[in-house]
């Protein structure tokens, strides 16, 4: 690793760190309906969303009550996706005449978007008109990131309350994540994506000459390029910061219009961790000790140090199977080194690593380099941060519920080991906080292994493989690794977009969501009925660095017995045939 | 084939009302009692 790669990741971390705190502020505001700054502009659009949708917004729910809330708001959202993609020909906003996507396309990216996934097994430029790029894609970054909030609002106050009924209100929550958070960064991002060379028109694409001419596969001799742009700037900003990932283009931030410069790729990877990283502190403000907060990001950014640290290492080291051939992987003044294969030059290796780290920890899944191009262990790194179920910063609202239960199995197992009574916060943890965690736990990891199972058996899952062997195998591992944690970014180099692949992917997305959000409100509806219990000398401290690492070891040790094996046919054996 | 994906949508949201039913009688939660 070179000095100048481990300073970037250094002062990325450290600017990630430094926003946590103001921006978790606000957010503890905004969910506690205190007065905010921008509340005199947007307080009458709040009060009028909620006047013409019905919603009183004094009204709290049960656990239930906001579960069927956020089930019909998603399943409305997914059909409403589906038809605009069906009917996008007959539709306006439509220069390049973009014919109707397949049903089995449409379908998968519907629920695709509609659950915060954004796996795209679609071109962007070539597929979709702008009218379905704006108004199905770009609402659901927005409003299926705003689930996510929502849910994670419920689950704390479920912690932050004792002997209470209800959560909160699932459509406010909705409402004011929106409005009073992704909307107005998003507006500044997109201004600073646009100030960066980010294309945002209503144009058609635009077709220009050759200064020579050059003949195409079939000899016939091509004199122009048409080069596609649309309302790319907008999209890019919420699918960073919304954890959604889905490019407006093809290859994702590795295109120049939708990352140009070294400056719009360090605040789009930024953006990618930013909500994530300040939810932790806004938690802690929540529950009315931010040292809970502080805990939560520093047990995430061990995790996250340790794997980027691997993926920068194997990535540096290149191939071992150059050197004898005499070619030199060493970083230089003149090079970059290591292994560039998939990679832009303009970013080099530390900010592809950086990238492909934290997209595979969140669940964003946007991408600037190509994962299937990585070193086998350099590749593994994106595979393990989405096995250890995008709980390390994670997808906004999602991966901070999903660390809290790792925090629940590890006081009960902490509480198991000293004969403590599992406390956690003033709860008690008994049978039914650890069978709603099980199931938590357990569901992810048998939909990515029983789809895959099925994938690599299957003709029609064989079909789709274009590299034989253990690569291949991770290519599929990571296929339904990235849908069912909603994380969207492809290893690539499996042909997805087949009926099968849409089928099974989709319906593995839409278990990662909301067969985990169930269970996450079922859990927190058992705590927010618990009385209060007192700290006393046999309560175990969750803030301390005894307890981060324990935390640490829960999460990787449940992450590497659930994958290991398979992780063991994929990217490890492939590394161990290269070093052979 | 637009009515199958339909379909399989709503079959998706109908087990997921039935998880909720399924924790919802796991934790007891309408007996009302605090624990």
């Amino acid at each position: 690793m070179t000095f100048n790669g481990i300073f970037q990741i250094v002062f990325y971390l450290t600017v990630l760190i430094l926003l946590a705190k103001p921006l978790g502020t606000f957010m503890a505001r905004v969910f506690q309906r205190e007065k905010t700054f921008l509340d005199p502009v947007l307080g009458p659009l709040e009060r009028f969303i909620y006047r013409v949708s019905g919603i009183n917004k004094d009204e709290e729910y049960d656990w239930k009550e906001n579960v069927v809330a956020m089930l019909l708001f998603n399943f409305v959202g997914l059909l409403v996706v589906y038809a605009l993609q069906r009917l996008q020909q007959l539709l306006p906003l439509n220069p390049q005449g973009m014919p109707a996507v397949s049903p089995d396309s449409s379908f998968n990216t519907a629920v695709s978007f509609a659950t915060n996934t954004n796996w795209q097994g679609y071109g962007g430029e070539t597929m979709m008109s702008y009218l379905t790029q704006m108004v199905a894609l770009t609402v659901q970054n927005f409003v299926s990131a705003a689930t996510g909030m929502a849910v994670l609002a419920l689950f704390i106050r479920g912690i932050a309350r004792h002997s209470a009924k209800t959560l909160g209100n699932f459509w406010v929550d909705l409402t004011r994540s929106t409005l009073y958070i992704l909307l107005p960064l998003a507006i500044v991002l997109s201004l600073v994506l646009v100030s960066q060379g980010v294309v945002q028109t209503m144009s058609p694409y635009v077709s220009v000459p050759f200064l020579q001419s050059t003949p195409d596969t079939s000899g016939a001799k091509v004199t122009d390029q048409l080069i596609a742009v649309g309302p790319a700037a907008s999209q890019i900003a919420i699918k960073q910061l919304g954890t959604n990932g889905g490019g407006f283009f093809n290859v994702n931030s590795a295109h120049p219009f939708e990352n140009p410069t070294p400056l719009s790729n360090f605040v789009e990877m930024i953006s990618i961790l930013l909500i994530a990283a300040a939810l932790c502190y806004t938690y802690g403000k929540m529950v009315g000790d931010t040292r809970q907060g502080w805990a939560l990001i520093a047990a995430m950014t061990i995790i996250l140090v340790a794997f980027l640290g691997m993926a920068a290492w194997a990535e540096q080291n290149g191939n071992p199977a150059f050197t004898p051939m005499g070619i030199d992987q060493k970083a230089s003044n003149l090079q970059p080194g290591g292994n560039m294969e998939g990679k832009e030059v303009r970013f080099g290796i530390a900010n592809s690593v950086i990238w492909a780290t934290t997209t595979t920890a969140a669940s964003n899944g946007s991408v600037n380099s190509m994962h299937d191009s990585y070193m086998p262990l350099g590749g593994l790194v994106p595979l393990v941060m989405m096995h250890f179920g995008e709980v390390v910063f994670g997808g906004v609202g999602s991966g901070l519920y999903g660390m809290l239960i790792f925090v629940i199995i590890a006081v009960f197992v902490a509480g198991l080991l000293v004969g403590r009574t599992p406390e956690y916060l003033g709860h008690k943890i008994e049978a039914y906080e650890m069978k709603m965690a099980s199931i938590l736990i357990l569901i992810m990891p048998i939909t990515v292994l029983v789809l895959t199972a099925i994938a690599v058996v299957s003709a029609d899952g064989k079909a789709g493989i274009l590299n034989p062997g253990p690569h291949g195998f991770s290519e599929i591992l990571y296929t339904f690794t990235s849908q069912a944690n909603n994380n969207g970014s492809a290893f690539a180099g499996v042909s997805a977009n087949t009926p099968f692949y849409n089928l099974t992917g989709g319906i593995a997305m839409l278990i990662g969501r909301y067969w985990l959000a169930v269970p996450t409100l079922a859990l927190a509806g058992s705590l927010v009925r618990k009385k209060l219990v007192p700290p006393s000398e046999g309560t175990l401290p969750t803030h301390t660095p005894l307890f981060i690492f324990w935390l640490v070891a829960v999460v990787i040790i449940v992450g590497a017995l659930n994958f290991l094996p398979a992780l063991a046919l994929g990217p490890i054996v492939e590394h161990l045939l290269m070093v052979h | 084939m637009d009515l199958f994906y339909l379909a399989v949508a709503v079959v998706f949201f109908l087990l997921t009302w039935g998880l909720m039913k399924v924790c919802d009688i796991l934790g007891n939660f309408d007996s009302g009692e605090k624990r």
